[in-house]
């Protein structure tokens, strides 16, 4: 049961969000503080796991995914409330009847900079809950149910155009220059997020547009998925400002542009400096594996990267361990931190594992594009290392 | 009651046809049509296995199939209205006849232009 059951761990993200966003005050960092902590140490101690087991029950693991969506329903209200006036949906009455919390207080008492807390915490949340099960959920090209919650969820963080670039870009183009996904030798996290970010969203549409004109339909159509996403994302700002006035839709935005940063967190230390010739097939050394026990319960198995990109219709409990492939030196949450916080001192962690990778995994072509990656780098170490070649 | 509206449909396997070679195989539920072709060792031309290279691309002739994969972000319209689908992305709804061109298929055998011998 318990193979299972670990899969709701991610679930205490959202109970720790919304508890720190109604108490208010100082308590807005409590989800931050849970989230981070709690999966740091937890990475730090309980290690590894290479368990594949079998599931007899996909449908149980499913609900598993669609959870997230009351879940993040639930960190709206409790944001949109606390950045609100009024009483949306008869909450602070409610509280105060039911559990003698007198939240009107606790919001009287909460300043703009504990807001800070309250938006690192939501982001990581809806990073967590919104864009990871929206990914798993995109992937399921085939299954109408899935693709249309899946771009909701990926449209709280203004990425509904993620399930059209990371499908049909990103895994074509994985670990090659063409990809804006794929993060470069020497490339710092800011410069990444903002090539990646805009790179993005430039080749969504220019994929959709190809799609559309195969079609026979103009851009401006109500077949377009990439506009439509933008009107999703407009819709849930949309519904925050109802909810709660013009400063329940500030924070959000402010929470969701935050948490699609932390996409790109991920993004970046995914794939950071691996090769591909392009053209020949995507393998499980294109990509930055992780078989932490914690990180893969919290994320539904998206640590299990190097499968996933392998294989990108396999199911989250399909996913493989691949204890072989080119491995992380931290869990997803250790990485995201270090990359936000200190990332000269990330990139040059990695140095090493790349040399490694440039010996041990590369194919021969490979590691002619990774000389010439080395010498642009800009890291002297892995410029010295491209001299020998 | 609740017992059949959670049971599904015993699922059998569906045969696969290609010309013009003339090779016949079965593909189980769930497999799409390029595993179940190389697992009988057959030298289906294929590359990046997820929908995005269009190598493993055959035209459908007879019957129909799902496609795991929305094909219109990767193929031309000429090849959607001449039926093609990615075998990689593509699971048989009943029996299909598909037509695999030759060439392609040569090439992905030796790599050196000998001709592929139909099976029996």
């Amino acid at each position: 049961m318990f193979k299972y059951l670990r899969f709701l761990g991610v679930y205490a993200f959202a109970v720790a969000t919304v508890a720190g966003l109604l108490l208010g005050g100082a308590w807005m960092w409590l989800g931050f503080a849970v989230i981070y902590g709690g999966t740091i140490l937890g990475d730090a101690f309980l290690g590894d796991t290479l368990d594949e087991p079998a599931y007899r029950h996909p449908r149980l693991l499913n609900s598993l995914l669609y959870l997230a969506v009351p879940a993040l329903l639930a960190v709206g209200v409790a944001m949109a409330w606390m950045a609100g006036s009024g009483d949306l949906l008869g909450l602070g009455a409610w509280a105060q009847a039911s559990l003698g919390l007198d939240l009107f207080a606790r919001r009287e008492a909460t300043f703009a900079w504990h807001w800070i807390g309250g938006i690192l915490s939501s982001a990581v949340t809806f990073a967590a809950l919104a864009t990871n099960v929206g990914h798993e959920l995109t992937h399921r090209t085939s299954d109408p149910a899935a693709m249309i919650v899946g771009r909701w969820l990926l449209a709280v963080t203004f990425d509904a155009e993620f399930s059209i670039e990371h499908v049909y870009g990103h895994h074509r183009r994985l670990a090659t220059t063409a990809d804006p996904a794929s993060a470069r030798r020497g490339e710092s996290f800011y410069g990444f997020l903002v090539r990646s970010v805009l790179g993005q969203t430039r080749s969504a549409a220019a994929l959709e547009t190809q799609r559309l004109q195969t079609l026979g339909h103009g851009f401006w159509s109500v077949h377009n998925r990439y506009l439509r996403g933008w009107l999703m994302s407009a819709a849930i700002v949309g519904a925050f400002a109802a909810a709660g006035g013009i400063s329940a839709a500030f924070v959000f935005v402010l929470s969701a542009l935050a948490g699609r940063s932390v996409l790109e967190a991920v993004n970046y230390f995914e794939h950071y400096g691996l090769i591909r010739e392009p053209g020949q097939p995507v393998e499980p050394r294109h990509s930055w594996n992780s078989n932490k026990r914690l990180t893969n319960a919290v994320l539904f198995n998206l640590a299990r990267h190097s499968h996933h990109h392998a294989e990108g219709d396999a199911q989250f409990w399909q996913l493989r361990s691949y204890p072989e492939a080119p491995t992380l030196p931290y869990g997803y949450l250790t990485s995201m931190l270090l990359v936000y916080l200190l990332p000269g001192w990330y990139r040059n962690r990695m140095t090493p594992l790349l040399l490694e990778w440039d010996r041990n995994h590369a194919s021969p072509a490979e590691r002619r594009l990774a000389a010439a990656a080395n010498r642009q780098s800009g890291v002297p170490a892995l410029q010295l290392a491209a001299q020998g070649h | 009651m609740l017992q059949s509206l959670f049971k599904r449909r015993a699922p059998e396997p569906a045969k696969v046809t290609v010309e013009p070679f003339g090779w016949e195989f079965d593909v189980a539920p769930g497999q799409t049509i390029l595993q179940a072709a190389l697992a009988q060792g057959l030298p289906w031309p294929s590359r990046c296995r997820v929908g995005s290279c269009t190598t493993c691309r055959c035209r459908l002739v007879e019957g129909d199939v799902r496609s795991l994969t929305d094909t219109s972000y990767v193929l031309s319209r000429e090849q959607l209205e001449q039926r093609y689908v990615l075998a990689c992305q593509s699971q048989p709804k009943g029996p299909v006849r598909v037509h695999l061109d030759r060439i392609k298929a040569t090439l992905a055998a030796n790599g050196n232009g000998q001709p592929v011998t139909p099976v029996d």
